[in-house]
């Protein structure tokens, strides 16, 4: 089990219970959908292998629930910059070999 | 240039904008209706939202936090509870009328008293649910004041007397005696040992045990060796020494603290619950019972004055009289079955009832004859009726026959083609519901196909005739032979052996 993507899925976890707690505070969302939810992460999370797999239920828990958009933009943008900096990563390398 | 007042444009404001700004204002207002309105949806989540966050302040991790906000409680309304209650409340009502009828019935009486032990029960189990953790209700606090208020609105206790306001104290006394109430009826039935006995690894009856645990100090002393079993095998939680005797809840280590209390306040009084549902279903079972019972006596008064009419040698024109006039009552008074209800009065010797001929007047009958006719009327109306249309099928021989030697009749041809249509309606409805009924219109009908009134007629002339010209032969013996036929008794034969009767 990789560990450092097992505290990942803790870190989203986390933030889905915050975003939860949030949204009933500010009535945008009620009871019954913050336990349907949390039903739903919680039959899906322990499946969950990859970053990609995790941004698939991001996806679709926002999908279904507005309220947690944020936590699927704020793992998307991270992931797109996770990219980016194995991108630049690769172009530095073939840019030194050219070099 | 001189500028007038009216010339200064004011900006207009309406209601509708007001409005708008102050929804805009929603977490604080949210809030604030929180306080007044628990049971609306804002004021759910804000407190759902609240005991999210203090399940991180007792140190539980994420995924326990996740696991317990999809187990949240969705409350009912405060109005679906009532709605509850007052049904379990009717059902004892209803119990109450035959455990206290003209015969006591016991079987009602105890169902009555066990339904009344689960009513208490639920409120009580709702005033623990919605308690502060600590079960202490402070009056001295507007916090405290509101959730008291919050509860009594909840459980229907009285928040004002003759229009005035109740002091928070004494309504918390009667919160108090409600809860107090429910943990009684708990120790009475013995319900603490049942979920014991019935502990098979199910986790709602532990949260029962637990609530019980918790709340009651008598009952957690009587059942402190198994429940500390329990507590120790499913929940993992581990007791010091000597809890249950003396100790409180607080000498559990405090991070175990929040998961007993969650576990009693939200999950608990389900198991409370299937107590009270065990209850009404038996209740429902029971009172069905009764209701069948004495129903169907009332089903049995109103058919014995129609049914000696299987029987010969009994009075049959009185039986005739009765059908024939509660097929008339039944018939001009259709609307609403109106005509039924009279009949059904009409068997139980309700003294007016004779006189009604309007909804107005059946609804001024007084209240006793009306819940025993209603109460025959809601349970069998539908089988009386298709009764009265069997056992006026099962007569309509006797019309013809009536007819033929002259008697008076007891339906005219006016009255069998007014009412034709209907009669013939009704009788499709019975054929078609009631295979009994079916059956007998059957053999009426086969009998009548073996032996149709043109046939009957026929048969008898041919008789007649032939007795006359024996008779020429021989009087003495044709007298009687004509007579034997042409009489009352014969014509009773003749119905006989036709299968009219």
């Amino acid at each position: 089990m990789n560990t450092q993507f097992e505290e990942q899925k803790d870190v989203v976890q986390e933030k889905i219970l915050g975003c939860m707690i949030k949204a009933l505070r500010d009535g945008t969302l009620k009871v019954d959908e913050s336990r349907a939810s949390a039903q739903f992460v919680l039959s899906k999370i322990d499946s969950v292998g990859t970053s990609k797999e995790l941004l698939a239920l991001l996806q679709e828990l926002s999908t279904r629930w507005k309220v947690y958009e944020s936590v699927l933009l704020e793992e998307k943008g991270k992931q797109i910059q996770s990219e980016d900096t194995d991108q630049i990563k690769q172009v530095q390398q073939k840019l030194q070999k050219f070099l | 240039m001189a500028i007038n007042a009216t010339d200064i444009p004011v900006p207009q404001v309406n209601i509708g904008d007001l409005a708008v700004t102050r929804v805009a204002e929603a977490p604080l207002r949210a809030r604030v209706d929180a306080v007044f309105d628990s049971t609306s949806d804002r004021g759910q989540a804000i407190a759902e939202a609240d005991r999210l966050q203090n399940l991180g302040k007792q140190k539980l991790t994420t995924r326990q936090q996740l696991e317990q906000a999809a187990h949240a409680p969705v409350p009912e309304s405060a109005q679906e509870f009532q709605g509850k209650v007052a049904r379990v409340e009717a059902v004892s009502a209803t119990l109450e009328k035959y455990a206290k009828g003209t015969t006591p019935d016991t079987t009602a009486a105890e169902t009555k008293t066990r339904l009344d032990g689960s009513a208490t029960l639920m409120k009580s189990a709702e005033i623990y649910r919605m308690m502060p953790p600590d079960g202490n209700l402070d009056e001295t606090t507007p916090a405290g004041q509101a959730e008291i208020k919050k509860i009594a609105g909840y459980v229907g206790i009285e928040v004002t007397a003759g229009g005035i306001a109740r002091p928070d104290a004494d309504i918390k006394k009667d919160i108090m005696a409600l809860a107090d109430g429910g943990m009684a009826s708990l120790r009475a039935s013995g319900i603490g040992q049942l979920l014991l006995n019935e502990y098979d690894g199910d986790q709602d009856v532990t949260d029962a045990v637990l609530e019980s645990l918790i709340r009651d100090p008598s009952f957690r002393e009587s059942l402190h060796e198994q429940v500390t079993d329990i507590l120790s095998n499913s929940v993992g939680i581990e007791l010091p020494p000597g809890y249950g005797s003396t100790s409180t809840v607080a000498k559990l280590d405090a991070s175990k603290l929040g998961i007993v209390n969650d576990k009693a306040f939200h999950i608990g009084n389900k198991s409370l619950y299937k107590v009270l549902d065990t209850n009404l279903k038996a209740a429902d079972a029971g009172m069905a019972r009764e209701l069948a019972k004495t129903e169907n006596a009332g089903r049995e008064i109103v058919n014995r004055r129609w049914r000696e009419s299987e029987q010969l040698g009994v009075d049959q024109d009185m039986v005739r009289a009765n059908l024939s006039e509660d097929v008339r009552t039944s018939t001009s008074l259709r609307e609403n079955d109106l005509g039924l209800r009279v009949v059904i009065g009409r068997s139980l010797g309700i003294p007016t009832i004779n006189a009604v001929t309007s909804q107005d007047e059946y609804d001024a009958l007084d209240d006793k004859s009306r819940a025993q006719i209603e109460g025959i009327y809601k349970t069998h109306g539908a089988q009386i009726k298709a009764d009265l249309w069997v056992n006026l099928s099962k007569n309509i021989g006797f019309r013809d026959q009536y007819k033929f030697f002259g008697r008076d009749l007891h339906f005219s041809d006016k009255e069998w083609e007014q009412n034709a249509e209907y009669f013939s309606t009704v009788t499709e409805q019975i054929v078609q519901g009631n295979p009994q009924a079916r059956a007998l219109l059957k053999k009426v009908e086969q009998k009548g196909q073996m032996m149709p009134k043109k046939k009957r007629l026929m048969l008898l002339a041919l008789i007649t005739l032939l007795g006359l010209s024996i008779a020429t032969i021989n009087p003495v013996g044709v007298v009687g032979a004509v007579s034997g036929i042409a009489g009352t008794g014969g014509g009773v034969a003749l119905g006989k052996e036709t299968g009219f009767i």
